[in-house]
């Protein structure tokens, strides 16, 4: 189980400070899972390397509390952090790249020398472990014999999520666009591992994606990030059919359906906004088609419109769905 | 005049204290080397005076026949630059051409093309030039010449590469499947963007040359009409043991002239090829 | 994978055949007449004429190349002009004191640059990783014959702690004495060629903090130290070995000039002079051994490269 309560990161870049993530909170139960979706650039990458305390040179985390199974870990020491959390308790699969691994080591030498790392277990015990945590992707165990660039895009995916779920069991698992490189085949069948697995364990699951589909059929709640913050968050039903912000609005509208009738194709002009100056008031203004003057000077407030659900919105309250008109492709 | 100023101060940040340092010393070479001359005593002027250690008169003593030694390694300036810059663009305009006809056409062409660049990459090309040098006549345009036809199979494989990747562009695609010609094709679309990485190689490649030229002078296979550093240090070896002057102030010049360029090289390929390593904690 | 092997052979001969064809081209296509060269000024026409059938050089040059390649088969490089002696025995006589310094320097010159490119890539973007950096570029930047002469001056000359040239003493001399006129050579020649393997080196493994699967060894729970020295290093470190090899032919430039400044008795010194004085078939012999040496290097620095890089093994066993 893990919550994240006003998680703030900047990176210096040498215009100034990228404001990536700010006042992000959310918390994700066992057996829950939490998606995260926004457009590219919004900052929800950002988000799993701050919780995973894996910033490049120039980030640095602002403020924020992370409590993993009640332990706060952001303010323990760096040594501390990478012994006890990185992977014991939280584990990362990161999007699928052609380097994730190390190329002169075989598959099954990396796993193994991972595994040893948090179980003190013998290389025979360690290569046992790791054949079963592939088999339970549907993987052959053979492929512990073979080097990274002999796999597929998938079975490397699929090697990446029995390393993150399966090899050492951590509390939570942050997915990071974990099938935005592979075809929509691939996709599927990787998201249906990463589900069946879900339900066997009882972790917590942050899936990150820019497609709002995916994240609507693998997770309970959701989290729609703009410009580095939240702008609504809450169950994933009632966010579907109660959804109060304009952009989610939209993200959903942008959706196409594969039973309602034909419509016109939405989108939402314009682009995101520079994070090193954001606008003022609602960062969502400028593309919003009911701005009002008091979006473009005031930041909105978090308006909670039920239990589990809120919204960053002015006028949460009073939008309705069929009101927020986009352009249309 | 603040856009001028601010388009400065951002070259200057990118390129970093010392490769801007070694601009400057580059530049301040260049001006002494072209102007120079026209201030200090005759570099070809002999006179009584042999062997002078440095003094006010002759800040880096005399050589064997008098001559200020000052003003010969100014003057060396030109030979250096002359044979640095030549080289170079002969090296990366045949480079260039070559290897993005390779890259771009593919076939026959390339095989052929891969083939003889692999060859000359191999090749001991000092050797090669000691050769040509000393069977065709020193001569210093020669020796630009040879350096640069000996050079250029480095920036083809670079271009080489650069043209494979860019013509499965869009771009190109699209500029192949409207009728343009190859020549078209590769001046105005796969060499302007792909030509990036061979001026960095040729920054370096200026340094180079100039080692080399000066080398083959040591040798006593250089251009007897013109002062070269290399020259110079092949005289200053016969005074060595009480003249050391003329060997260490030209051999001076050389290294601050080539560091300055290999510094200068690396920074741009460093800008050009942004492969920053992300280190994390 | 054999087939693999076998090709590259193939190339090899061929590439030392083409360089060889190319050297021979331009000795022939040099102006001067070749025999009156080594006629000498004064001779006279009936003694040229004499000259020209000794040498073969009133045939063809197809002719002359061919024949030249037949008696290569046989392992008969000529005669030299200049030395009256046989140029395969010559060549041999001064093989060994190159490859002494060459090698020295070699081992020293890769030992440092490589240690130093390695602590600088460790460290990168540090004042350490600066200073090196810097050191190893200026270092490579020197030219080594002056490098040689300062040395000469502030050793010998000036301290007299070393001898100035030469491989031996006079009066003969052993072991030592050969190592204590190695020591100024190898210095110059290894402080130039460890500055570009520390450049070489730097670049290579800093390039290879940068990739993916440091961040995921990173994410893992790995020790910075462990990812260097069990990922960066193991892969930064395999191009290094063939970038070296390719250098190769930089060591034998360094190794003539070096050889000049310090009358090392070696094979450059020798095929300098041959080329001064016109000597062809001892320039031809001198270019084929220093052709075939750099080529045979570069042959096993690629094969070793393919034994260490996965990746590349399979390409290699698709012949």
């Amino acid at each position: 189980m893990i919550e994240v309560k006003d998680l703030t990161m900047h990176y210096k870049a040498t215009l100034g400070w990228v404001k990536a993530v700010n006042d992000v909170t959310f918390s994700v139960d066992k057996h829950e899972s939490l998606g995260i979706v926004g457009e590219s650039g919004a900052g929800k990458s950002s988000v799993a390397i701050a919780l995973l305390r894996i910033l490049p040179q120039n980030g640095v985390i602002r403020q924020g509390k992370v409590l993993v199974d009640g332990l706060e870990v952001l303010s323990l020491p760096g040594s501390t952090f990478r012994k006890e959390i990185r992977w014991k308790k939280i584990s990362m699969i990161f999007q699928a790249s052609m380097d994730a691994l190390d190329p002169v080591y075989t598959v099954g030498h990396q796993l193994i020398s991972i595994l040893r790392l948090h179980r003190n277990v013998s290389k025979k015990e360690a290569r046992k472990k790791a054949e079963a945590a592939v088999g339970r992707v549907d993987l052959r165990s053979s492929i512990l014999n073979s080097y990274p660039h002999e796999l597929s895009g998938g079975m490397k995916q699929r090697v990446m999520i029995a390393l993150s779920f399966l090899l050492i069991q951590p509390s939570v698992v942050l997915a990071d666009e974990p099938t935005s490189a592979l075809d929509v085949l691939v996709e599927d069948r990787v998201l249906k591992q990463m589900k069946k697995l879900q339900g066997e364990s009882d972790l917590s699951v942050v899936h990150i994606s820019h497609n709002v589909s995916t994240i609507l059929t693998m997770c309970d709640k959701m989290a729609v990030m703009y410009a580095g913050e939240f702008v609504e968050y809450g169950e994933i039903r009632t966010v579907f059919r109660c959804c109060a912000h304009p952009y989610t609005i939209g993200l959903l509208k942008a959706v196409p359906s594969l039973r309602a009738p034909t419509e016109m194709l939405v989108t939402i002009p314009g682009t995101p906004p520079s994070l090193i100056q954001p606008p003022v008031g609602c960062t969502f203004a400028p593309r919003c088609p009911l701005a009002a003057p008091i979006c473009r000077e005031t930041t909105p407030p978090i308006v909670k419109l039920a239990d589990d659900h809120w919204v960053r919105c002015h006028f949460a309250r009073d939008i309705r769905k069929e009101d927020v008109h986009f352009g249309t492709l | 005049m603040n856009k001028v100023g601010r388009l400065f101060r951002n070259l200057a940040n990118q390129l970093g204290v010392v490769s801007l340092v070694s601009v400057i010393i580059l530049i301040l070479m260049t001006l002494a080397g072209i102007f120079a001359p026209f201030f200090v005593k005759d570099p070809f002027a002999i006179s009584g005076n042999t062997y002078l250690p440095p003094t006010y008169e002759h800040p880096a003593g005399t050589d064997s026949l008098g001559r200020d030694v000052l003003s010969r390694i100014l003057v060396g300036t030109r030979t250096a630059l002359y044979v640095g810059l030549g080289a170079a663009t002969l090296s990366s305009l045949l480079g260039t051409v070559i290897g993005g006809l390779a890259g771009f056409r593919g076939g026959w062409v390339d095989e052929l093309l891969s083939r003889l660049i692999e060859i000359f990459l191999v090749m001991p090309i000092f050797f090669l030039l000691i050769l040509v040098v000393s069977l065709f006549g020193a001569n210093i345009m020669f020796t630009v010449i040879a350096i640069g036809a000996v050079t250029w199979p480095r920036n083809a494989r670079i271009m080489r590469a650069q043209a494979l990747s860019l013509k499965e562009t869009t771009f190109c695609k699209a500029a192949v499947v409207s009728g343009a010609s190859t020549s078209r094709i590769l001046f105005f679309h796969i060499i302007p963007n792909g030509i990036a990485p061979v001026i960095a190689s040729s920054a370096l490649l200026i340094g180079s040359a100039v080692l080399i030229e000066a080398g083959l002078s040591f040798l006593g296979l250089g251009d007897p009409n013109i002062i070269s550093w290399g020259g110079m240090i092949r005289d200053g070896r016969k005074a060595l043991t009480f003249a050391p002057w003329l060997s260490l102030f030209p051999g001076l010049a050389l290294v601050v002239f080539a560091a300055a360029m290999s510094f200068l090289g690396d920074r741009l390929s460093h800008i050009l090829n942004p492969e920053l390593s992300k280190k994390t904690m | 994978m054999v087939i693999y092997v076998l090709r590259r052979f193939v190339q090899m001969f061929l590439t030392v055949g083409v360089i060889v064809a190319l050297i021979f081209t331009l000795i022939h296509l040099a102006p001067g007449d070749l025999a009156s060269t080594l006629a000498g000024r004064e001779a006279g026409p009936k003694y040229l004429e004499q000259v020209r059938v000794k040498y073969g050089l009133d045939k063809p040059v197809l002719v002359q190349f061919g024949t030249y390649l037949s008696k290569l088969i046989r392992g008969d490089l000529g005669y030299s002009y200049t030395k009256s002696q046989k140029v395969s025995i010559l060549l041999m006589s001064r093989l060994p004191a190159t490859i002494l310094l060459m090698g020295t320097s070699l081992v020293i010159a890769v030992t440092i640059g490589v240690l130093g490119g390695t602590l600088a890539a460790r460290f990168y973007g540090s004042a350490l990783d600066s200073a090196l950096s810097g050191l190893g570029v200026g270092a490579a930047s020197i030219p080594v014959y002056w490098l040689g002469l300062v040395l000469m001056y502030v050793f010998s000359v000036q301290l007299g702690w070393l001898p100035t040239s030469g491989m031996r003493s006079i009066d003969g001399g052993g072991v030592l004495d050969i190592l204590r006129h190695l020591v100024l050579p190898v210095t110059s020649l290894s402080f130039i060629s460890a500055g570009r393997y520390l450049k070489i080196t730097r670049a290579s493994v800093a390039e290879k903090m940068g990739k993916d699967f440091i961040t995921t060894y990173r994410a893992v729970g790995f020790d910075e130290r462990t990812i260097f020295m069990k990922h960066a290093l193991r892969n930064g470190l395999l191009p290094v070995v063939t970038m070296v090899g390719l250098r190769v032919g930089y060591l034998l430039a360094g190794a003539v000039l070096t050889e000049t400044v310090f009358s090392w008795p070696g094979l450059g010194l020798l095929i300098y002079r041959a080329i001064l004085s016109r000597d062809y078939p001892l320039i031809l012999g001198g270019y084929l051994v220093m052709a075939i040496a750099v080529v045979v290097v570069v042959f096993i620095v690629d094969l070793t490269y393919v034994l260490l890089d996965p990746r590349v093994r399979v390409t290699a066993k698709g012949g």
